[in-house]
């Protein structure tokens, strides 16, 4: 029922710009790969026929239009489609584990997998510390040395544990959109998660908390594997290691077009339609 | 865009009004310059004959007009606070000879007869207690679980189908749940479920003892329970859906189960809400009087036992006031009434205040440390590993790692050494979460079973004897076999049809004036309507009777349509404010910025924007008016006029053919109040569907 897509079915495997004989790109196995990966809602088809691999530790960005099932496709990941009635067809791979395998748990997957949402949104009942640790709390952990020092663990990786070190029993509400989104980060690192995944984490903040948010992206690079969802090709320059670009075929319906190294779709894009859609003539 | 040139006459004025920016090729922008309106604009010569759209304008002098629309709001205002006034003043003076002459003891002392010596008012405080709190014991835990099955666990369109009907049910006059636990619930009762009560060892003595009577203080609260549920659970499940789904979505991405994702997100976010709405559930069970006198028993002594009779405050002013001396005995009913009142507005103000306590406190600090969860050896392992790198590492940035790096360094994230404690634990989180939803499924099958029985066995009883002539013939006189209830449809009817006209206007304009205005005045109003949407139907009774069926020295028609108003006065402004609320500040701009009068975009946006809000929640006060029967009870001349006091005399006889009478009088009921419910469900449908 699939028609074969026009996508790109790329790996990253090649050769990157290779200055300095640098990054090469990707070990062994990719930390997520997508497998002729389909959603749809209902009768609609919001993104189909994905075939995508997405190296560990780096920074892997998806970029298109509004519309083009960038953050569908980001939220298949995480299984978040669950409980809204879509579905998602193929197979998407977290490591050795088939998110979608039928004894799969969700929990299980979204253990693994960190999300970080469009807005901040932490839970407004609980302290800062009790967002950071509350992953490990649903996980059952309740000793207090280990949350404590999971807790300054992962508000260290978000940049934010001088500004909260000694506020930590203070309610999340009360830190400003950035560092509350910088909070939210710091939650998702707090379980460890293989794949970190992040929804425009951006788009509701101001210039200067985003460029402390880009910031704490790259860095993030090398501890954990990040896919990041942005319509904003500058941004997706200044942090991505890799760019998958989703555009929408002639039916509405989003395909991934091409997926390299940054620098690579980015300036020299394989396909016209990418072209197009980075010089700014699309979408 | 040219595209807006598909426009009506009443739109093309507006544009040329202000938004006349629209383009060239639109003749009416040329009139709009014309008129001066575009600023900066030259004045070109008009080639064709456009109108003049200022002097137009000028002359209807638009923005005149309407003085009467502040007027109108503090008359309303004015309306509902002097009923406020005069509730409370005629509860005040109308006891004021009782406690004169008892003192303020006669709150707590002795038990309240009608020959007067001795009287107090402290027993029925206490037995009316006890019904609430069994009631609130028994509804509590299963309208709970019931709201979070609805809200989170059912699948949605289940979910959907099951709220409505649960707001449906929620329009089930209490006469009709008292008929049928009057002669269905209390002859199971005492053949069933008080022998089994007795053998329970311990309780069966000491809570449940005393021989099986049927009517009880058990059945009253079983009563108000059942009676309490759809409200419990339609407020309780609006809190939890209110909890936005950001919120939740965090929670699940974080790996939590669906039950976790309730119990530490959803919950405690929804608690405000939660609370506020087992808090006006108590209120209703407390000032619930009619179905209460019909089960309770009517006994006004200490009560030993929970399924020995007992009485309550508000079954007391049912069954004695009718026949309470002039004077000192009628004034001490109404002083039950006050102590009523006292009660019932101490626990609405103080839900009130739970709701903004709730509202205002931050979050916990720190929770107390559990012991360490036994299965987690790996954890603590890991995390020694974890965290010096970690905290060095990863602070600002931390070294740009190269992409091979991470590869080489073990230390931090990597995926070959995932966290250990979600798998470990999971097993056991899935477990708990299964077992908790099945409960919550238990509650919701539990919290709907008593209503689709009472449902279903009206329609069982009543149906046969239901016909054309049924309904068309007047109530026979006692002892005459026969006869409909046309009087009584037609009874109330009218009733109900005059409370509607006398209070729709006030509510709205008091509405009106609580959204135009802030501060202090608003806010005492507020407080007044929330004391008046306290204040038990069975009180407003008392109150229609002093204030107006005394004076007019006898019961009528009209005085029972004002005791109905009072009582859905408060229903309206509420409604009617939330209503009003929803038009988007957005649009009210809109209008005020093309230069409309507030009292046009008022009538024009707000009231429009609002029309189905507004027809549904005065709907809906409606059908809660035609299933009232206290308030009747002593305003209304004979129980031929209206259909729950026929249902509520007829009840209690022990002729079968008066009970199938009953029985069939409340299958009208039912169907007519369900009926105007649905449709007024419908018509805010309709009505929102059409604006779009």
């Amino acid at each position: 029922m699939n028609p074969v897509p026009a996508s790109v079915p790329t790996s990253v495997p090649g050769p990157g710009p290779a200055a300095s004989g640098g990054p090469t790109i990707a070990p062994e196995r990719p930390a997520l790969r997508f497998q002729d990966v389909s959603v749809s809602f209902g009768n609609h088809v919001a993104v189909r026929g994905v075939n995508l691999d997405v190296p560990a530790l780096q920074v892997t960005t998806l970029v298109g239009p509004s519309g083009c099932g960038k953050t569908t496709l980001l939220r298949a990941v995480n299984r978040l489609h669950d409980h809204l009635g879509g579905r998602v067809e193929g197979r998407i791979e977290l490591g050795d584990l088939d998110i979608y395998a039928p004894g799969t748990p969700a929990e299980l997957v979204r253990s693994r997998v960190g999300m970080v949402f469009q807005r901040p949104n932490p839970f407004p009942t609980m302290s800062i510390f009790d967002n950071v640790v509350s992953g490990l709390r649903f996980a059952g952990i309740r000793k207090r040395s280990f949350l404590r020092e999971a807790a300054e663990v992962a508000l260290h990786q978000a940049a934010l544990w001088d500004l909260v070190k000694f506020r930590l029993d203070q309610s999340a509400l009360s830190l400003s959109g950035g560092q509350q989104q910088r909070l939210c980060i710091a939650r998702a690192l707090a379980v460890r998660p293989e794949v970190l995944l992040m929804d425009e984490p951006c788009s509701a903040l101001d210039p200067i908390a985003t460029a402390k948010v880009e910031h704490l992206i790259t860095g993030l690079a090398g501890q954990v594997t990040v896919v990041l969802v942005t319509h904003n090709m500058f941004q997706a320059a200044r942090v991505s290691d890799n760019v998958a670009v989703l555009l929408m075929g002639e039916d509405r319906i989003g395909e991934l077009v091409e997926a390299g190294p940054a620098d690579l779709v980015l300036h020299s894009p394989s396909d016209p339609r990418t072209l197009e859609y980075v010089t700014g003539r699309v979408g | 865009m040219p595209g807006t040139s598909a426009t009506t006459g009443r739109q093309a004025t507006l544009e040329t009004a202000g938004l006349g920016r629209q383009g060239p090729e639109l003749p009416l922008h040329s009139a709009g310059e014309r008129s001066g309106l575009i600023p900066g604009g030259p004045s070109p010569v008009v080639s064709y004959d456009a109108p003049d759209v200022r002097a137009i304008l000028a002359s209807k002098q638009a923005w005149r007009g309407g003085r009467g629309y502040a007027p109108a709001r503090w008359l309303g205002a004015g309306v509902f606070a002097a009923v406020v006034i005069a509730v409370a003043l005629s509860i005040a003076t109308g006891s004021a000879k009782a406690f004169a002459h008892f003192g303020p003891g006669f709150v707590w002392s002795g038990t309240y007869s009608p020959d007067i010596t001795g009287s107090g008012a402290g027993v029925l405080i206490v037995g009316t207690v006890v019904t609430t709190a069994v009631a609130i014991v028994m509804a509590a835990p299963i309208g709970l679980g019931a709201a979070i099955s609805l809200a989170e666990f059912v699948p949605s369109k289940v979910a959907a189908i099951a709220t409505t009907l649960v707001e449906l049910l929620a329009a089930v006059p209490s006469i009709v749940v008292g008929l049928w636990a009057l002669l269905v619930l209390s002859p199971l009762f005492r053949s069933h479920v008080e022998p089994f009560l007795h053998s329970v060892p311990v309780l069966g003595g000491a809570v449940f003892g005393g021989p099986d009577y049927g009517p009880s203080i058990l059945l009253a609260a079983v009563v108000l329970a059942i009676m309490t549920l759809p409200t419990l659970v339609s407020l309780s499940r609006s809190a939890l859906r209110a909890v936005p789904l950001a919120d939740r979505e965090a929670a699940m991405a974080l790996g939590a189960t669906r039950w976790q994702v309730v119990r530490k997100v959803v919950w405690p976010a929804a608690r405000p809400g939660i609370a506020a709405a087992v808090t006006l559930a108590i209120g209703r069970a407390l000032g619930e009087a009619i179905a209460v006198a019909l089960v309770i028993g009517n006994e006004p002594s200490w009560p030993h036992s929970l399924v020995g009779p007992g009485a309550t405050l508000g079954s007391s002013i049912v069954n004695q006031f009718a026949e309470a001396e002039p004077g000192l005995g009628a004034s001490s009913v109404i002083a039950l009434g006050a102590v009523l009142f006292v009660l019932t507005v101490v626990v609405n103000v103080g839900g009130q205040a739970l709701r903004r306590a709730g509202r205002a406190s931050g979050p916990g600090s720190f929770a107390a440390p559990g012991p360490p969860p036994a299965g987690l050896p790996g954890v603590g392992t890991a995390v020694a590993i974890v965290l010096p790198g970690a905290s060095l590492g990863a602070g600002q940035g931390g070294p740009w790692a190269a992409p091979d790096g991470g590869a080489s360094a073990p230390s931090l994230n990597t995926p070959a050494e995932p966290f250990a404690g979600p798998h470990h634990t999971l097993r056991r989180r899935r477990l708990l979460g299964t077992s908790a939803q099945t409960v919550c499924g238990v509650c919701l099958a539990a919290a709907a079973a008593p209503l689709v029985a009472l449902v279903v066995y009206t329609v069982a009883r009543g149906a046969p004897a239901l016909s054309f002539g049924f309904l068309v013939h007047p109530v026979a006189p006692a002892f005459v076999p026969g006869g409909g209830i046309s009087t009584a449809i037609a009874g109330s009817a009218r009733v109900v049809g005059l409370a509607l006209v006398m209070a729709a206007p006030p509510g709205l304009l008091t509405a009106l004036f609580l959204f135009e205005r802030p501060g202090r005045i608003p806010a005492l109003l507020r407080f007044g309507a929330d004391v008046l949407s306290g204040v038990p139907s069975i009180v407003i009774g008392i109150v229609a009777y002093e204030i107006v069926v005394r004076p007019m020295h006898g019961a009528s028609t009209l005085a029972a349509s004002i005791a109905l108003a009072v009582l859905m006065l408060p229903i309206m402004v509420r409604a009617d404010e939330e209503a009003i609320r929803t038009v988007s500040v957005d649009l009210q701009e809109a209008g005020a910025a093309l230069g409309a009068p507030r009292w046009r975009v008022v009538r024009s946006v707000v009231l429009r924007g609002s029309m189905p809000g507004l027809v549904a929640g005065n709907l809906l006060a409606l059908a809660r008016a035609i299933g009232e029967t206290a308030p009747l009870l002593f305003t209304l001349a004979s129980a031929n006029f209206a259909m729950t006091l026929l249902i509520f005399t007829d009840a209690q006889q022990p002729e079968t053919s008066l009970q199938q009478v009953a029985w069939a009088t409340a299958l009208v009921l039912l169907g007519a109040v369900l009926a105007l419910s649905a449709f007024a469900r419908f018509i805010a449908w309709w009505l929102t569907r059409r604006a779009r």
